[in-house]
């Protein structure tokens, strides 16, 4: 095995007693003996720590008092009773909302997908082309994510004019963050064998990319692609900032105006199209799944007429047909945003004109306590949100838990909770709590819940059921099975998506501002709302360096399990 | 346990040792939560004075901490202040008896008498003129357009910030329907989130007017070098709108409620500067000010740098009241 892919075996980090260590031989030491305990390695144990030291701290910086939600219990009655019954006004003018949304987040959320294809396959590990063509597309997947879609919106809509184009781009950066990482972890998780078998035979690295890397990814970046379109769809409050409108600007105005009848109209209205996309993302997970599994077809292609050409079988013609159908509706919302080319003229001079306002960047004092209080907070919720999601994840998966509605009631359940957008969950906390950074925490948790269980139900689905039935056969318990079959799987993706669930955590930290609770997303707003753009390219800064930070964590974490 | 586990132990247990001595810096007094009963008998042990941005806000928390000064001072009652970026944020304590004092924009407040039991007791004043404190919202158009009057604006494209901002939009279409136009039908509305971008992409040429907040026009974006002199024409102006409405919670005691307005109108920002209520974050009098005050140091006095605060009444915001009847704006209804 070659010396980049040494600590890539899945067997190894699966089993216990098998000749591996967890440490990935960094150090040199000799391997334990066959039959010995495997080793923990300093990623499993030192990040779940560093976590509880963060959250521990958090906890006291916070002052979080569970007994004070129970005092409020009554406002929160009252808040809620002011919420129904949900009033949805004329329902076409709602539905052209939420279309109009769905067709700028479709567009955004594909460019993004198609630029991240190229970007992930450069920033993987596995990319055996130039060293600074892998740095520059880590570079561009960090930035992107780091850089909220608003400055993305303002940058964009200088540079063309008001409207769905500005908003689908502003949309589109910001997923190549996300969907780039994801799917560079995704790539870096594979088996190499496949690879190398088909490297062994002469394929070219293009024909290898296709036929191994990308085909084996399909069903992981699939639901990614559709949950990022999910995000983008209830972030779509961002299109606001470059005038297209759409429902997340009429969400944010019915709150604004405390109108929450017609708020909860418009949130039933996303939950709805939230489960339609969550279905989607689920059937297409079973069409292309990697693993045999209940009513899944294994196999991805018939026997064809020759042994070299792949034959046509009833889920081949599924996935062909959904993917053309996924690209027609792509092409037709790319035709929803109006490009206006005589803009593009002035576009540079306007574009070079704002961002000479961001330099020269300025850091405070006020911005490094506001990346402080959001990284603590972010850190705190998720260790919670980590928590809570690991609970439903399992309970949700098919392989650990054979009772189905119990599995479809909490895959529904969490999407109705994220359907329900950061800025509810904290005025229901401010009513029972007053302001201040509890009740923000507790917005936070819930966001970061939602996430990780997300996050952690698509990563059990792609575990290999294989020794889970090996050791269903053996008359393993469920607990056992768990702990040997699936945990050791689950760990990689666990760590990762738990660091990942902080990284978006920081970002959606603007909810903190909502509750008064400071954080660096406020000043983020505060300082685009003045226009005091260098004040907004030093909280840029300081949100890239903590990304980096996390980033880095993330990928020493990875050498360590994977 | 190798090296790395046992630092991360050591790093756990540090920080349990930690948060074993000392309050937290967000400690809050347990009484915050007992407000809640309605009892306005009880007087309170502590304030919570909560500010939203307004559109030229700076600095929020800082520029509010004279005035919290002064409340602490005249009610004897540690103050907190609160920076929220959410109007509704604030409104939901209020509703909840969770904030004592707030400021806000005027819209905002007329959006809170629905909700919750507060008066407004204060509002801004930029200069010592009575009144000072109002805003207006401005029509532009980019110099030399064909638009000379609100009438022509008729079948245009037209930039307004929000739906529901005063000067960005409700001002506006009052003024349009005064002339017998729809703002919806009439007109093309295009929202462009922010009165700068309003300003900007009309000057681009994505709308033929803007709407937007009068500082904006005057001061703000040519302070900021990103509209030049003779660039922008005002075609329309609005009649004033209330400034920054301060406002009290019903539910505290009748003594405590004087007291803190008496604190906020007591003094100016020059007064409270030599009263030494900021002794760290002193500014220069404004020109605007007058001779008076000329070359005296003064304190930043609420958020929108105003000079003081002069007592207002519910009647002060009644002009919001008329804008929505006339609009029939879908943000003015309440459920």
């Amino acid at each position: 095995m070659s010396a980049s892919t040494d600590s890539i075996d899945e067997a190894g980090r699966a089993v216990p007693g098998v000749e591996r260590q967890f440490d990935g031989g960094r150090n040199g030491e000799p391997k334990p003996a066959a039959g010995g305990p495997p080793r923990v390695s300093a990623a499993t144990l030192g990040i779940p720590l560093a976590y509880l030291a963060v959250t521990v701290f958090g906890i006291w910086w916070i002052d979080i008092r569970p007994a004070a939600v129970a005092a409020g219990l009554g406002d929160i009655g009252r808040l809620l009773q002011r919420m129904v019954p949900p009033t949805t006004g004329p329902v076409p003018a709602l539905l052209t909302l939420t279309l109009e949304t769905l067709w700028i987040a479709l567009a955004g959320t594909g460019l993004a997908a198609i630029a991240s294809v190229f970007l992930a396959a450069a920033a993987s590990r596995h990319f055996t082309g130039p060293r600074a063509v892998r740095w520059l597309a880590q570079g561009i997947i960090i930035v992107t994510r780091a850089v909220p879609s608003l400055i993305f919106a303002i940058l964009f809509v200088r540079i063309f004019g008001l409207g769905p184009l500005a908003g689908a781009l502003a949309i589109a950066f910001h997923s190549v963050g996300m969907i780039g990482k994801m799917m560079s972890d995704v790539f870096e998780e594979q088996v190499p064998a496949p690879h190398e078998a088909i490297a062994a035979v002469g394929a070219n690295r293009m024909q290898n990319f296709v036929s191994t890397t990308l085909t084996r990814a399909l069903p992981a970046a699939a639901s990614l692609v559709i949950y990022r379109l999910d995000i983008n769809v209830r972030a779509s409050a961002v299109l606001g900032l470059v005038g297209a409108g759409g429902i997340g600007v009429a969400l944010q105005t019915a709150i604004g105006s405390l109108n929450y009848r017609r708020a909860a109209g418009i949130i039933l209205a996303i939950v709805v199209l939230l489960l339609i996309l969550e279905l989607i993302a689920y059937l297409v997970q079973r069409a292309v799944a990697e693993h045999a599994d209940e009513h899944t077809e294994s196999r991805l292609f018939a026997p064809g007429k020759e042994a070299s050409t792949p034959g046509w079988n009833r889920s081949r013609l599924m996935r062909t047909g959904a993917g053309a159908a996924a690209a027609c509706l792509f092409l037709f919302s790319l035709g929803q945003l109006s490009v206006n080319s005589a803009r593009l003229g002035q576009a540079w001079g306007n574009a070079t004109a704002l961002l000479a306002g961001f330099v020269p960047p300025v850091f405070t004092q006020d911005i490094l306590l506001g990346i402080f209080e959001s990284v603590i907070m972010a850190f705190t919720a998720t260790f919670f949100g980590v928590l809570i999601g690991l609970v439903i994840a399992v309970l949700s998966t098919r392989h650990l838990v054979t009772f189905a509605p119990l599995a479809f009631t909490l895959r529904g359940l969490v999407v109705f909770v994220r359907g329900i957008p950061d800025i509810v969950y904290a005025l229901i906390f401010v009513a029972a709590l007053g302001l201040g950074p509890f009740a923000g925490f507790l917005a936070l948790t819930i966001s970061c819940t939602a996430l990780a269980s997300k996050f952690f139900t698509d990563s059990l689905q792609n575990v290999d059921p294989a020794p889970i039935r090996a050791l269903e056969a053996t008359g393993a318990n469920r607990v056992q099975i768990f702990v040997s079959g699936v945990w050791p799987q689950f760990v990689p993706s666990f760590i990762g998506n738990s660091l990942f669930t902080s990284d978006l955590a920081l970002r959606e930290s603007a909810v903190l501002g909502i509750v008064g609770a400071g954080g660096v997303g406020f000043l983020l707003d505060e300082s685009v709302a003045t226009l005091h753009y260098q004040q907004t390219a030093g909280i840029l800064i300081g949100l890239i360096v903590v990304v980096v930070a996390l980033e880095s964590v993330a990928r020493w974490a990875r050498r360590k399990v994977i | 346990m190798n090296q790395k586990t046992k630092a991360f132990a050591a790093l756990a247990a540090a920080s349990l040792l930690l948060s074993a001595c000392g309050t937290s810096p967000n400690a809050r007094p347990a009484d915050n939560s007992n407000n809640s009963d309605g009892a306005s008998g009880d007087a309170p042990q502590s304030l919570v004075f909560a500010v939203v941005p307004t559109d030229d806000s700076k600095e929020l928390e800082n520029s509010f901490k004279p005035i919290v000064a002064a409340i602490e001072k005249e009610t004897g009652l540690p103050t907190s202040i609160e920076a929220v970026s959410s109007n509704a944020g604030v409104i939901e304590a209020q509703a909840a008896k969770r904030v004592d004092v707030a400021t806000y924009g005027a819209f905002s407040y007329y959006l809170a008498q629905n909700v919750a039991d507060v008066t407004p007791v204060a509002m801004d004043q930029r200069t010592p003129a009575a009144g000072s404190g109002a805003v207006q919202s401005l029509g532009v158009v980019a110099a030399g357009s064909d638009i000379k009057t609100l009438e022509d604006v008729k079948g245009r494209n037209v930039c307004f910030t929000d739906p529901a901002s005063s000067t960005g939009y409700l001002a506006a279409a009052a003024g349009l329907i005064g002339i017998g136009l729809d703002p919806k039908s009439d007109i093309n509305p295009i929202f462009a989130g922010s009165h700068d971008v309003a300003v900007t992409q009309m000057l681009a040429g994505d709308c033929d007017v803007a709407f937007v907040a009068g500082t904006f026009i005057t001061d703000i974006l040519p302070a900021r070098g990103i509209i030049k002199d003779g660039e922008v024409e005002t075609l329309w102006t609005s009649p004033d709108i209330p400034g920054t409405p301060m406002v009290i919670g019903d539910w505290l005691p009748e003594d405590l409620r004087t007291k803190i307005t008496s604190a906020v109108l007591k003094y100016n920002a020059v007064t409270a500067a030599e009263a030494g209520l900021c002794p760290d974050d002193q500014r220069e009098a404004q020109p605007s000010w007058g001779e008076e005050y000329a070359g005296k140091m003064a304190c930043e006095w609420g958020g929108t740098g105003a000079f003081a605060f002069e007592p207002a009444t519910d009647d002060d915001f009644a002009t919001i009241r008329e804008i929505c009847d006339t609009t029939q704006a879908e943000v003015c209804r309440n459920e």
